[in-house]
C-alpha cells in the first residue's frame, strides 16, 4: 500500500465523515448521484464550460500551433515533405544538445526540489526566523528577465573580475577566481536561483491548505514527526511539487539566456541554443514547427509520467474541518535555520538585484568603482529621458495585467474540466495548455504572426496580439497551479453546498473561489511579474510602434549603456515589490471576516 | 574570389586617404550635389537629387517602417534629418540582424508585411532576397559616388557605411603600448591573457572577420589558439561588456563606432587595428518588394547614402562613410597605412560553414 493510501485511511480514522463510499472505515453520507447531477455536471453547464474553454484554447493555442505545424512541411522551394524534420534531426549537435538540455534541467529540478520543499515546510509550519520576509519577496527572482540576471552574476562571479570572486582570489592567493559562473554547472546554478520560486511557492501553498487534522490524526496514533512528515505530510503536497517540478525541468529544458551568455564561452549548447542557431542562420521560418518537436515529447512524457504516478490518488486535504495547527519550534535549530533563509534570500535576490543596484550608481562601467565614478541618480534620470520609457511600461502593466485575468480564467475552466468534468475530452486540456511551454516566445510570436497578421485579423504591430502572446504564456502556469489547487479541494464541500440548495454559481463563487485563492493570487502575481517584462514574444512581435518595456531594456542593452539597464531593473524591482505589497495587503484584507483560516496565512 | 574584396579594400583605403583631415561639418553636405544623375532627367529635385514627384509620393505615405542593426538612437538621428527634408516619419524598429530577418520573412510568409526596408549588418541576406525577388533595385541619383567595389549589382541593396573592426581593449587596464599591432605579435605575446571573442555562428560581424582573417592570413590564423584561454560570446554587445569590467582583456572583433559611441560616455575603451589586415563589416540597406509604403522606403534608403546623411554619419553613428569624397569624421583613425578588407559577399556565404568550423576547431 502506498504512503498516499495509508496516509488517507489515517484521515478517514480520525475523521469519519471524509469516508469514501462503500468504504469500511465508516458510513457513506456523500450526496446520492442524483444530486451530484446537480453539481456543475449538469450537461448545460459543462458543456458551456467545455465550449467556453474549447474556443478559447482553440484561438490561443491550437490554430495558432496547427498553422505552425503545416508550415514546416514546406520546403525552402515550397514543395511539400519532411525535409525540415530530416535536416533537423540529422544535425550532429543535436545529440549532444539534447543530452545537455536533459541533464541541466535534470540537476536544475534537483536542485530547486531540494531547496524549495524544505524551505517550504520551514517557512509553512515552523517558527523559523525572516520567514514572512523569504515567503513575500522569492517571487521577485522574476522581476526582470533572466539574461540581466545572468549579467548580474557575470559581474559578480565571473573568474577574473567578479566582485565576489576577487577577493577570494587575493585571499587564498589564486591566479583566477575559485568560482567560475561559466561553465555548465554556472548555468544549472543561475537556473536554481532563478526558478525555484516554482516549486517552492506551490509547496508553501499547499503545507498551508493542509488541515491540521490529518497530521493531527497519524500523530494520535503514535506516528512521530518523522513520519508524519513523510507518510502524511510530503505525499499530500506532492501534486504541487510534481506540477512546480514539472515547470522549472521544461523551463531549464529550453532555457537560452542562461546558456548563451554562461555556457557559450565554453562551447556549450542546449537544446534552444542549438535550435535557434538552426533557425537563423540562413533564417528558415519555417524550421519553427520542427524546433518543438524535442520539447514536445519529453513533455508529454512529463504529463504521462505524472499521470501514472498521481492516477487517481486522493489528494484532497482542503474538506472544510479546519484544526489548531501547531507551530513547529526549532529549538536550537531555530537560527541557524534561520541563517539558511537568509542566505537563499541573500542568493536570489540580494546578490542579483544589489549588483545591479550598485551598477546603476556607477558614472563608468570600466574604471574601478569610488568617489569619483558614483552618481546617486544620474543612469534614473538618462532612463527616464528616454520618451518611450513611459509609453512602454504603461503598455507592459496593463498588457500583463489584462493577459493575466484572461489567462487565469481559461486556465480556471480548463482546469475544472479536468478536475471536476472528468469526461473523456477532458483529456485533451493538459496537453493544450502546457503546449506553449514547448516554444520559446520567439517561435510562438512566428505562429502568432502566421495566424493573426493578416486579414481580417490584421493584428500585425498592435497591442492585441501582444495581448494573445502574453495570455498564451500564463496558461501553463496558471493551469498548473490552479490544477493542483483544486486537486487539493475536497470535492464533498463543493458537493455539500449544492445539496443544500446552493446554485451552482454560487457555490463556485462561495466555496471553490475562495479555496483557491492561495493559489490563484500567487499564480496572478507571478503572472503578472512574469510578464511585465516578457522579453522573447515582445521583441518579436513588437514593430515600431507600441513599446513595451522589454523592448527598451534590449535597446539600451544594445546601445551598451549597462548603468542605464541596471537603473531600469531597479525600476522594474520597485515597480514589482509595489504589486506584491498591494497584493497581499488584498489578500489579507479578503481574509478579513472569512471565519477559520481554510487557506493559508 | 579574393579579388573583389581585394579591390574593395583599395578604394575603401582610397577613400578614407582622400578623406583624412576633411570637414564634417552638416555645412558640407548642404552644399554637395548629389554624385549621380540617374533619374533625375528634367523633373525638379532637392539637394539629395530626388524627384520631386517621388517625394510627393512618399509624403503621401506619410510614413517609412524600418527594421534594422542599428542602435535606435542612431537611426532616431537620421530620422530627425529625414523628417526634416520631407515630412515623412520613421518608424524604426531595432532588432539584431538574425532577428530582424526572421520578423520580415515571417510577414512575409504570413502574407501581411508590415516593413518597407530592411537596414542589415550582414549583407548576405539581401543576396538570396534578390533572387527571391523580395527586394527591389534601387538606383539612387548619386550611384557614380559609391567608394569602388562596395556596390554590388548582383543584390538590390545599398551600402550605407563601413565599420572596420579591431582589438578591443580597456585603458584603464591595459596601456596602448601594451596592446599587440598584428595578428603575429598578438599569438606571440599572448601569455595568459583571455581573449574573448564572439562567436561567428551567431554573429554577422564576426563571421565577416573571421573570414576575411582566413583569407588574408591564411586558414590556420586560428592554430595559435588551440589550448589559449579564450571566451567565447554570441555578440559584440556582450563582449563590450566583458571588456569594460575586465573578464577579458582584448576583445575580437572590436567595432570601431563602439568605442566613438564609448568615447562619448567617457568609458575608457580603444580599438587597436592590425597591421596585417582590417576586416570590416559593411552596413546595407534594401527595400522590400512589398513594402506597404513602397516610395517612402525608397525614399529613405536613397536619403541613407545621400551626402547630407554620409557626410554625418562618423560624428553621429562612428561609422565610415561609403561615398568616394564623403570627409572622415574626428575621432576616427587615420587608417591609411592599413588595407581595410570588405568581405565578398558570395564567397563569404560559400565557405560560412568552413569558417564556422574552422572556428570552433581552434577557438572553442
Amino acid at each position: 500500500m502506498t504512503a498516499v493510501s495509508q496516509t488517507s485511511k489515517v484521515a478517514r480514522a480520525a475523521d469519519p465523515d471524509r469516508s469514501e463510499p462503500g468504504d469500511p472505515a465508516g458510513p457513506d453520507r456523500r450526496p446520492s448521484p442524483s444530486r451530484l447531477g446537480r453539481f456543475g455536471r449538469r450537461p448545460g453547464t459543462r458543456s458551456l464550460i467545455f465550449w467556453t474553454w474549447s474556443l478559447a484554447a482553440i484561438a490561443l493555442v491550437v490554430y495558432p500551433l496547427a498553422l505552425l505545424f503545416r508550415l514546416s512541411f514546406r520546403g525552402p522551394d515550397g514543395t511539400l515533405g519532411f525535409d525540415n524534420y530530416t535536416d533537423f534531426f540529422s544535425d550532429p549537435a543535436l545529440l549532444r544538445a539534447l543530452w545537455n538540455s536533459f541533464w541541466t534541467a535534470g540537476a536544475a529540478t534537483l536542485g530547486c526540489v531540494v531547496l524549495g520543499v524544505p524551505l517550504a515546510y520551514l517557512v509553512a509550519r515552523t517558527d523559523l526566523p525572516f520567514r514572512r520576509l523569504v515567503r513575500t519577496t522569492s517571487i521577485l527572482t522574476f522581476a526582470i528577465p533572466n539574461f540581466i540576471v545572468v549579467l548580474g552574476w557575470m559581474l559578480l562571479l565571473g573568474p577574473r573580475s567578479g566582485l565576489l570572486n576577487t577577493p577570494l582570489q587575493s585571499w587564498f592567493g589564486l591566479d583566477d577566481g575559485p568560482i567560475n559562473i561559466f561553465s555548465p554547472w554556472g548555468v544549472v546554478f543561475a537556473l536554481v536561483v532563478h526558478v525555484y520560486p516554482l516549486v517552492f511557492l506551490p509547496a508553501a501553498a499547499a503545507l498551508d491548505n493542509m488541515e491540521a487534522p490529518l497530521e493531527h490524526a497519524a500523530a494520535s496514533l503514535g506516528a512521530g514527526r518523522w513520519t508524519v512528515l513523510r507518510k502524511v505530510t510530503l505525499p499530500l503536497i506532492l501534486p504541487g511539487v510534481l506540477a512546480g517540478a514539472m515547470l522549472v525541468f521544461i523551463t531549464s529544458f529550453i532555457a537560452f539566456g542562461p546558456v548563451l551568455l554562461l555556457g557559450g564561452p565554453s562551447g556549450f549548447e542546449n537544446v534552444s541554443t542549438a535550435m535557434l542557431r538552426l533557425l537563423r542562420f540562413p533564417s528558415r521560418i519555417e524550421m519553427a514547427a520542427v524546433l518543438g518537436v524535442p520539447t514536445l515529447v519529453v513533455l508529454a512524457g512529463l504529463l504521462f509520467i505524472q499521470k501514472r504516478y498521481l492516477g487517481e490518488r486522493g489528494f484532497s486535504i482542503i474538506s472544510g474541518k479546519p484544526g489548531q495547527r501547531n507551530v513547529i519550534h526549532l529549538g536550537r535549530w531555530r537560527w541557524p535555520a534561520g541563517a539558511m533563509a537568509l542566505t537563499v534570500f541573500g542568493v536570489t535576490i540580494v546578490l542579483p538585484f544589489g549588483v545591479l543596484l550598485v551598477t546603476s550608481t556607477r558614472l563608468r562601467l570600466g574604471l574601478p568603482m569610488g568617489p569619483d565614478n558614483f552618481t546617486l541618480l544620474e543612469n534614473y534620470r538618462a532612463v527616464l529621458r528616454q520618451p518611450q520609457v513611459i509609453t512602454a511600461l504603461w503598455n507592459s502593466a496593463w498588457l500583463s495585467a489584462a493577459s493575466t485575468g484572461i489567462g487565469i480564467t481559461v486556465a480556471l475552466l480548463g482546469a475544472w474540466l479536468v478536475e471536476r468534468a472528468r469526461q473523456r475530452s477532458s483529456s485533451a486540456v493538459p496537453p493544450a495548455m502546457l503546449a506553449p511551454l514547448a516554444f520559446p516566445g520567439a517561435i510562438l510570436g512566428i505562429a502568432l504572426v502566421i495566424a493573426y497578421a493578416r486579414w481580417p485579423f490584421s493584428l500585425s504591430g498592435t497591442l492585441l496580439i501582444l495581448l494573445i502572446a502574453y495570455t498564451i504564456g500564463v496558461l501553463p502556469l496558471a493551469f498548473t497551479y490552479q490544477r493542483a489547487g483544486l486537486k487539493q479541494i475536497d470535492r464533498s464541500m463543493e458537493e455539500a453546498a449544492r445539496s443544500l440548495g446552493a446554485t451552482w454559481p454560487r457555490t463556485v463563487r462561495k466555496i471553490t473561489l475562495p479555496l483557491l485563492k492561495g493559489p490563484i493570487i500567487v499564480v496572478a502575481v507571478l503572472t503578472f511579474i512574469v510578464h511585465l517584462r516578457d522579453l522573447d514574444s515582445s521583441m518579436f512581435l513588437y514593430n515600431g510602434n507600441n513599446p513595451v518595456i522589454a523592448v527598451v531594456l534590449m535597446n539600451i542593452l544594445e546601445s551598451g549603456h549597462f548603468q542605464q539597464i541596471s537603473a531600469l531593473s531597479v525600476m522594474l524591482l520597485s515597480i514589482n515589490l509595489t504589486v506584491l505589497v498591494v497584493a497581499l495587503l488584498f489578500y489579507r484584507w479578503s481574509r478579513r471576516g472569512a471565519g477559520p483560516a481554510l487557506v493559508s496565512h | 574570389m579574393l579579388r573583389g574584396a581585394l579591390v574593395a579594400s583599395l578604394a575603401l583605403f582610397a577613400g578614407v586617404a582622400a578623406a583624412c583631415g576633411g570637414d564634417d561639418s552638416d555645412s558640407v553636405a548642404a552644399t554637395t550635389t548629389a554624385g549621380g544623375s540617374a533619374g533625375t532627367s528634367a523633373a525638379a529635385t532637392d539637394e539629395c537629387g530626388f524627384d520631386q514627384a517621388m517625394i510627393d509620393a512618399a509624403k503621401k505615405e506619410g510614413s517609412v517602417h524600418v527594421v534594422g542593426a542599428n542602435f535606435e538612437e542612431d537611426a532616431k538621428k537620421i530620422g530627425d534629418k529625414f523628417e526634416d527634408a520631407y515630412g515623412v516619419k520613421l518608424v524604426y524598429n531595432r532588432q539584431p540582424t538574425a532577428d530582424a530577418v526572421q520578423q520580415i520573412e515571417t510577414s512575409l510568409t504570413a502574407g501581411a508585411p508590415t516593413v518597407d526596408a530592411a537596414w542589415l549588418a550582414e549583407p548576405s541576406t539581401f543576396v538570396k532576397w534578390t533572387a527571391e525577388n523580395k527586394v527591389v533595385q534601387l538606383d539612387p541619383p548619386n550611384a557614380d559616388a559609391f567608394i569602388e567595389g562596395l556596390r554590388d549589382p548582383a543584390r538590390y541593396s545599398l551600402p550605407t557605411s563601413t565599420v572596420p573592426m579591431g582589438v578591443l581593449y580597456n585603458t584603464s587596464r591595459i596601456k596602448k603600448d601594451e596592446v599587440p599591432k598584428s595578428w603575429a605579435e598578438l599569438n606571440a605575446d599572448r601569455g595568459d591573457k583571455v581573449i574573448g571573442m564572439a562567436n561567428p555562428a551567431n554573429s554577422g560581424s564576426s563571421l565577416s572577420y573571421h573570414y576575411v582573417l582566413g583569407e588574408e592570413i591564411g586558414p590556420d590564423y586560428l592554430k595559435p589558439f588551440e589550448g589559449k584561454k579564450n571566451h567565447i560570446t554570441d555578440s559584440g554587445t556582450t563582449l563590450t561588456q566583458l571588456t569594460l569590467t575586465g573578464e577579458v582583456d582584448l576583445a575580437i572583433p572590436g567595432y570601431e563606432s563602439e568605442v566613438v559611441k564609448a568615447r562619448k560616455t567617457g568609458e575608457p575603451l580603444e580599438v587597436s587595428f592590425l597591421d596585417e589586415v582590417v576586416p570590416a563589416t559593411v552596413s546595407e540597406i534594401g527595400v522590400l518588394a512589398k513594402a506597404p509604403h513602397p516610395n517612402a522606403g525608397k525614399l529613405f534608403a536613397e536619403f541613407v547614402v545621400c551626402d547630407t546623411v554620409q557626410n554625418t554619419l562618423g560624428k553621429d553613428l562612428g561609422q565610415r562613410p561609403v561615398l568616394k569624397d564623403a570627409p572622415l569624421a574626428e575621432g576616427l583613425q587615420d587608417l591609411s597605412t592599413h588595407d581595410i578588407v570588405a568581405p565578398e559577399i558570395p564567397d563569404m556565404i560559400a565557405k560560412r560553414a568552413t569558417v564556422i568550423q574552422r572556428f570552433a576547431d581552434s577557438a572553442q
